[in-house]
């Protein structure tokens, strides 16, 4: 992980959805290949933040700056905008095979073949859902399902890996097997991971830095320790004990 | 001197003789109602029965033609009233004028409608086959409150092609059918279908087509060389194609133009094949006689069509005018039967019977032929029934 | 019941016995409904997708246009088709009239708004999330679509059905601007309704047993369009 490289900077950035102030981020940086864990109370904005990250929707005003560009404020490039994939928290799988759900991705980048198959084949290992791969997604359970989600987000060797409550809805086993694919994926391919999450024993398990967003602002954002041993904002102590903020 | 004078008054006597006769006729030439060319097996008496309804008005339509051919050669010139030749023009005056010039009244039947008024019979819910091409000449819905008043019915007309309407007869889902096809009704009562067949009227059929002629058969008083002609020159005709009366009559014309025939049917059904002239220029739809004319129309084509039909659609402008008519070949006599009771109990006989007897009547056959006489200026149709011919 | 038994008998024997004037109208009742049906899926389906898909102004309005055309008379669209090639009409001067051309415009309009109505439907089923993630995996706008309607292929394999049963059984409008001229715009249907008009009830009927086992035949071949995965 390097705090050199910025490779998302937001300024100003604020979005408003109905005249509602979903967003308002005075300053944000985030580094290459760092894991960025974003906690907080639900309806904070997390998912927002997340979903301007992957280029599916653009701010009401200010800049998100990718790579140290902006494109004047619209979606950048196919290309660029390919760097960066999310596993959302409930995922929505397509009508076919669990490997062809896995090859999706990368058949829309143009990618098919006897090295797409292989590709295919190590991302369903790397979930441990080698067996399934001819079975039909509608028959998966919740945990199978999102190691799907997770594996077909791998294939395509992200830069950015975004996770919305990747392991909200699964069971021990599950979350402890997803959250090893992400550390391993970020040491071996120095992949950005920005982890949204309620757990915040796995935001200290996994995060570099962790990032407290409240009623659509950021309060604070810090290496990971010192987030949750000494926070300098009273609102992010207090829900770090657990106290009610919401 | 004397003689010369004598010769003088002679040659004046015979110029004026020879002369002053075809003078005072020219004056008196009179109108044709209709051109009839005389057919094989024609005769005077024959043809003015069959226009009149009174066999020895023949010498009206003598005299008219003798009366146009001094002025129009075409007509043919009848020196003895009992030899005519095929292909001679005949000129039939209207009614009136052969009544004027015979100097008697014509013996038509002296009819005089009767109000309708109810005779006690209740025949109730009568279901009536018959023809499109009849159901579309309008007859039907002239004459058929008279009925249904003096007879307390409720007439159902189901109009569908002759074959449609035979078989609508044989399974007895009609009553009583009125179709125009001689043969096919002969055989649907020797087969036991049909009882009490009687004559009712006839009217006949026209070669209707664009006024643009391409064929050149305007005025024609040949059908079938007509035919032969539209054949010639490759030009379009529309054929009705369903085995309906029109559609026979159009093969039988097919046939005596002596024009190469082949035989067809549509998806090889043995019992029913048809003939027609081999080219591309001939078009069979399958469809009554409105959708046929309507195709004629929009194609500019010939087709045959009978003239109730024609006349009627002219009221709301068509495109197409009569070419060729008056060869007796296109009389068409229509024919009613009661369906068998014997075969099918649910058949309202009563009503049936009441039916053929109030067609065959003489009041009503006196309506059908006022039949279009004031939209038209002509009978659409001529009463022919028995009791109609009896009372001449 | 006599005529239906009969009717069953000869057809058999009309198929078996190879009979060139059946097989040229039933090829003819397929080509015109088969072009037909290509430009109703070729125009229906994107624009089923994009109704479906997309939020727009006038959005509820273009949806109530398709669901009424899609319960409207055939035979008034055969009407407005005739009226329009007719001599004195507007396009009369193209000559379409009465030929295989003016079938296929009006089976076209026909079926189109069923195709292109069944589609909407059936992308409106699917999941909203959906397109989000093939974004997010990333998909074109045209990829998501696609994949989208793959999702949805049971209902758009539907959406082809009931444009392809509208047409293929309709005869109204087919034989106003086709004009059932044998050996040149002769159908199944218009076949049954001459046969039908001439009294040979059993030959009508052979016609319409044919007629429904073509029917049968192409939906079981469109049925394996859906997939095998269909039955859960």
């Amino acid at each position: 992980m390097s705090a050199d490289k910025i490779i998302y900077n937001l300024n100003n950035f604020t979005k408003v959805y109905n005249d509602r102030t979903v967003l308002k981020i005075d300053h944000l940086e985030i580094y290459a290949g760092e894991i960025l864990a974003v906690v907080g109370p639900s309806g904070a904005g997390k998912s927002t933040l997340l979903r301007h990250l992957n280029f599916l929707e653009q701010p009401s005003e200010g800049h998100l700056t990718f790579e140290n560009n902006n494109w004047n404020g619209s979606a950048p490039p196919l290309d660029v905008r390919r760097k960066v994939t999310t596993v959302f928290q409930r995922p929505v799988l397509l009508n076919r095979s669990v490997a062809a759900n896995v090859a999706y991705g990368l058949s829309v980048r143009g990618k098919r073949g006897e090295l797409a198959e292989q590709a295919i084949a190590r991302a369903l290992s790397q979930v441990g859902l080698e067996d399934l791969a001819k079975a039909s997604a509608r028959t998966l359970s919740g945990g199978e399902a999102q190691r799907v989600a997770l594996a077909r987000a791998l294939v395509v060797k992200p830069d950015v890996l975004l996770m919305d409550e990747p392991t909200a809805n699964l069971d021990p086993y599950n979350v402890k097997l997803i959250e090893q694919i992400i550390t391993t994926v970020n040491q071996k391919h120095n992949t950005t991971v920005v982890l949204v999450t309620h757990n915040v024993f796995q935001a200290k398990r996994l995060a570099h830095r962790t990032a407290f967003l409240l009623d659509s602002r950021l309060i604070e954002v810090t290496d990971t320790l010192t987030f949750f041993n000494s926070p300098k904002d009273s609102r992010t102590a207090a829900f770090v004990r657990g106290d009610m903020i919401y | 001197m004397k003689i010369g004078k004598l010769f003088l008054l002679m040659i004046t006597y015979f110029i004026l003789a020879v002369l002053l006769p075809s003078v005072v006729f020219a004056q008196d030439a009179v109108a044709c109602e209709k051109e009839v060319v005389v057919q094989a097996d024609d005769w005077l008496s024959k043809i003015a029965e069959k226009v009149y309804g009174d066999v020895f008005a023949y010498p009206a339509i003598a005299e008219a033609t003798n009366r146009a051919n001094a002025t129009d050669d075409t007509f043919a010139f009848i020196e003895n009233v009992d030899i005519i030749e095929v292909g001679w023009k005949l000129c039939v005056p209207s009614a009136d004028d052969a009544a004027a010039i015979i100097n008697r009244p014509l013996e038509t039947p002296d009819v005089t409608v009767s109000p309708a008024e109810p005779t006690g019979i209740e025949v109730g819910r009568l279901v009536l086959a018959t023809t499109t091409s009849t159901y579309d000449s309008g007859l039907l819905d002239v004459i058929l409150p008279d009925f249904e008043a003096r007879y307390g019915a409720d007439v159902e007309v189901i109009a569908v092609g002759t074959g449609q309407a035979i078989q609508l007869g044989e399974n007895g889902d009609a009553d009583v059918i009125l179709v125009h096809a001689r043969s096919r009704e002969d055989a649907f009562v020797e087969a036991g279908y049909g009882v009490n067949r009687q004559d009712v009227m006839y009217n006949d059929f026209v070669v209707v087509g664009p006024s643009a002629d391409p064929a050149g058969i305007k005025g024609m008083t040949d059908v079938a060389a007509a035919l032969a002609k539209i054949a010639e020159t490759g030009s379009t005709f529309i054929s009705r194609g369903d085995d309906s009366g029109t559609h026979t009559k159009e093969q039988s014309l097919w046939q005596a133009s002596g024009l190469p025939l082949v035989e067809a049917a549509s998806i090889k059904n043995a019992d029913q094949t048809f003939v027609k002239p081999d080219g591309d220029w001939y078009l069979s739809v399958g469809q009554g006689m409105g959708a046929t004319l309507t195709i004629a129309e929009e194609q500019q084509a010939y087709t045959l069509s009978d003239r109730a039909t024609f006349l009627a659609r002219t009221l709301e402008g068509i495109d197409l005018e009569i070419l060729v008519e008056g060869d007796s070949r296109l009389f068409n006599p229509y024919g009613v039967i009661a369906v068998n009771p014997e075969l099918h109990l649910t058949v309202n006989t009563a009503g049936a019977e009441a039916f053929i007897e109030w067609i065959t009547s003489l009041e009503t056959q006196k309506l059908i032929s006022q039949f279009g006489v004031a939209e038209f200026g002509q009978a659409l149709f001529t009463p022919d029934s028995a009791a109609w011919n009896a009372a001449k | 019941m006599k005529a239906l038994l009969e009717g069953l008998v000869q057809a058999i024997g009309l198929i078996i016995g190879l009979d060139p004037d059946l097989y040229e109208i039933i090829w003819f009742s397929l080509y015109v409904s088969g072009v037909a049906l290509s430009f109703s899926i070729l125009v229906g389906i994107p624009l089923g997708a994009f109704l479906g898909l997309k939020q727009f102004l006038g959005r509820r309005f273009m949806m109530a246009l398709l669901y009424t055309g899609m319960g409207f008379p055939p035979v008034v669209i055969g009407l407005f088709v005739y009226l329009m090639f007719s001599r004195s009409g507007p396009v009369g001067t193209l000559g379409w009239l009465f030929t295989p051309r003016a079938i296929i415009v009006a089976q076209t309009i026909i079926s189109f708004p069923l195709v292109a109505g069944f589609t909407m439907a059936a992308v409106m089923g699917i999941d909203p999330n959906l397109r989000q993630q093939l974004v997010s995996l990333g998909a074109t706008a045209w990829q998501a679509t696609l994949a989208t309607l793959a999702e949805a292929r049971i209902g758009v394999v539907v959406a082809i059905i009931a444009g392809f049963g509208s047409i293929i059984s309709e005869v109204g409008a087919v034989i106003l601007v086709g004009g059932n001229i044998e050996g040149k715009t002769r159908t199944l249907t218009t076949a049954i309704v001459l046969e039908t008009r001439k009294g040979n009830f059993d030959l009508a009927m052979a016609l319409g047993v044919i007629l429904l086992f073509i029917t049968f035949l192409i939906n079981l071949a469109m049925i394996r369009l859906q997939g095998r995965e269909f039955i859960r």
